[in-house]
C-alpha cells in the first residue's frame, strides 16, 4: 500500500513535469517553482533546526560504546567516549563522515531453535555510505551550472569522477553508485519483513524521488541529450535573479528539474531533515562527563524552598518539649 | 533557544553553504557563448543547429568509430550532403581562427581523401595553425566545464 502511493505519487510528478511543459509553462518549471523551492527548503530549514534548538536536553543522554574516562590506568576511549569538545568533534566527524554507528549494524538471527546468533552486516552501511558521498558529490559537481567560471575544484572532481569512460564519454562513478545504492535502499525495505512492517510512504517516497533523480539526470547525459549550454544560461539566469527562459530544452530536463524542486520543498517537512538533525542529535553530540561535572537541568525553575536549619529554629522547642533530637541546642550554648 | 551560540553558527553556515553560487555570480552577468567564428564566415554546420548542441558528442564519438575501426571518412548528412569525417578538415574549417596544420590533406575532389604517408615528427605547424584557444569548441566548453578529449588524440602544437 506504502509503496504502491508513494510510486503513484512519483509517476504523477514525472507527469506534471511533462505535461506542463508540453503546454508551454516552461516560466512556471524552470523560474517560479524552482525559486520557490528553494525558498521553502531555507525557510522551512532552519524554522525545524530553530525549533530543535528550542527544545532542551535536561540531561546527558550520549550513548557510547567505550570506555569511559576514569582512572589514569584504566584505558580511555575518547572517540566512542568522548570527555571533551575535541572528542566529541572526533565522534561527530566519525558518525557524519563515515557511519560509524551505522558500521556497527548486525543482524540477529535465531538458529538451531533457540540459539540467538549476530551476523556481520555491513551491506546497509555501505550502501548507505555509497549513496550518501555520490549524491553529494553529484551535488557538488553541478556547481558547474552555478558558477561561472567554475572552480578548478568543481573541476577536478568532475574529471576524477568522470574518469572511467566509454568512447568518449565519460561515465561518473557516483552516477552508477547511487542508482545502485538506491535500488538497494528500496529492496531492503521491500524484503526484509521487519525493514517491511516498519516502513512508511515517508519511506519509500524520498527514494522513488531520488531514483527518479538519479534516473532522469543520467538519461540526460547518456541517451537524451539536452543543450547544455541553454540549460547553464537558465541556471545562471537563477542565481544571478535574471532569470531567462531558453528555447529547445528537452522536456528530460524539466523532469530532472522539477522533481529536484519537489525533493526540496518536501525535505524540510520530511525524514530528510536528518541532514541537519544529524548535528542536534543529544547522544551523540555531548560529552560523557555527568560523573565529572554538575549539569542543571536548563528549565529548573526557582523553587522556594526551607532548609531544616530554618526548620528547626522554628520549631526547636516544640521538638525538645516533645523529646526529639535537635541539631542545634541552644540551652545548652547558653550555659 | 538552547545553545543559541551553536545553533546560530550552525543556521549561518548552513545558509552560507546553500546560497555560495548566489554570492559568488553576485553583479556578474554572462552572456552564453556562441559559434561566434562560424558565424562570422557565416557558414551552416552539417546539420542543424540544436541537433549539433546536443548531439555533437555522440557524432563525434561515432566519426572516431567508423573513422578508425571501418575506415569510412564520408559522412552523408541528412540533407544529402557529403563531408569529410575530420576534425581538422570540417570541423575546425569553420569553428577556430587559424589554418589547418597539415598534416591531412583533401584531394582535389574533396571526397575521395588520398592521404599522404606522414612522419608525425616531422609535422611542424605553420604560425597560423588553428588557435584552439580561441576556437568555438574551447570557449562553449570552458563554459560548460566539459573537458573535450579530442587534443588527447589530435596533435596540435
Amino acid at each position: 500500500m506504502g509503496i504502491g502511493f508513494s510510486l503513484l505519487i512519483a509517476i504523477v510528478l514525472v507527469l506534471v513535469a511533462l505535461l506542463g511543459t508540453s503546454i508551454g509553462l516552461n516560466a512556471l518549471f524552470a523560474v517560479v517553482i524552482p525559486y520557490l523551492a528553494f525558498s521553502i527548503f531555507l525557510v522551512g530549514f532552519i524554522a525545524r533546526i530553530v525549533k530543535w534548538g528550542r527544545s532542551p536536553v535536561p540531561f546527558r543522554i550520549p550513548t557510547t560504546c567505550g570506555q569511559q574516562k576514569s582512572l589514569d590506568w584504566i584505558k580511555h576511549n575518547e572517540i566512542e567516549n568522548p570527555s571533551t569538545k575535541m572528542g566529541v568533534v572526533g565522534r561527530m566527524l566519525l558518525e557524519i563522515l563515515c557511519f560509524r554507528s551505522l558500521f556497527r549494524n548486525t543482524r540477529m538471527e535465531l538458529r538451531e531453535g533457540n540459539k540467538l546468533v549476530f551476523i556481520w552486516e555491513k551491506w546497509l552501511w555501505l550502501a548507505g555510505l555509497l549513496f550518501h558521498w555520490s549524491f553529494f558529490i553529484i551535488l557538488f559537481r553541478h556547481l558547474r551550472l552555478f558558477m561561472e567560471p567554475v572552480p578548478s575544484l568543481v573541476e577536478l572532481v568532475t574529471t576524477l569522477d568522470g574518469f572511467f569512460g566509454f568512447g568518449m564519454h565519460s561515465l561518473f562513478l557516483t552516477d552508477a553508485f547511487i542508482l545502485v545504492a538506491v535500488t538497494y535502499l528500496f529492496i531492503r525495505r521491500v524484503v526484509i519483513p521487519h525493514v517491511k512492517y516498519v516502513s512508511l510512504p515517508a519511506d519509500y517516497f524520498p527514494l522513488f524521488l531520488i531514483f527518479g533523480i538519479a534516473l532522469s539526470g543520467v538519461l540526460m547525459k547518456y541517451v537524451y541529450r539536452v543543450d547544455m549550454i541553454a540549460v547553464k544560461e537558465l541556471t545562471l539566469g537563477l542565481v544571478t535573479f535574471n532569470p531567462v527562459v531558453p528555447q529547445g530544452i528537452g522536456a528530460i530536463f524539466y523532469v530532472h528539474l522539477f522533481l529536484v524542486c519537489v525533493l526540496f520543498m518536501y525535505f524540510p517537512f520530511s525524514k530528510l531533515m536528518h541532514m541537519g538533525g544529524v548535528f542536534l542529535s543529544p547522544t551523540r553530540n555531548l560529552p560523557n562527563d555527568s560523573r565529572a561535572k554538575r549539569h542543571v537541568n536548563p528549565w529548573n525553575y526557582p523553587v522556594k524552598f526551607r532548609t531544616y536549619e530554618e526548620y528547626e529554629d522554628e520549631f526547636r522547642k516544640f521538638m525538645k518539649a516533645m523529646g526529639l533530637p535537635v541539631e542545634k541546642d541552644d540551652s545548652k550554648e547558653k550555659s | 533557544m538552547y545553545d543559541k551560540g551553536k545553533i546560530i553558527t550552525g543556521i549561518v553556515i548552513f545558509l552560507g553553504l546553500m546560497t555560495f553560487p548566489f554570492w559568488m555570480s553576485l553583479g556578474k552577468a554572462v552572456n552564453p557563448p556562441e559559434a561566434e567564428i562560424a558565424q562570422q564566415l557565416g557558414e551552416e554546420c552539417i546539420e542543424d543547429a540544436e541537433y549539433m548542441r546536443e548531439n555533437h558528442m555522440k557524432l563525434l564519438n561515432d566519426w572516431r568509430t567508423e573513422v578508425v575501426r571501418e575506415g569510412d571518412r564520408i559522412y552523408v548528412a541528412s540533407d544529402g550532403e557529403k563531408y569529410e569525417k575530420s576534425l581538422q578538415n570540417t570541423c575546425l574549417k569553420c569553428h577556430a581562427k587559424g589554418e589547418n596544420p597539415g598534416n591531412v590533406k583533401l584531394s582535389d575532389d574533396g571526397l575521395e581523401s588520398k592521404y599522404k604517408e606522414i612522419d608525425l615528427n616531422s609535422v611542424q605547424p605553420s604560425a597560423e595553425a588553428y588557435d584552439l584557444e580561441s576556437s568555438d569548441c574551447f570557449r562553449c566548453h570552458e563554459y560548460a566545464a566539459v573537458e573535450p578529449d579530442c587534443w588527447d588524440c589530435h596533435i596540435v602544437d
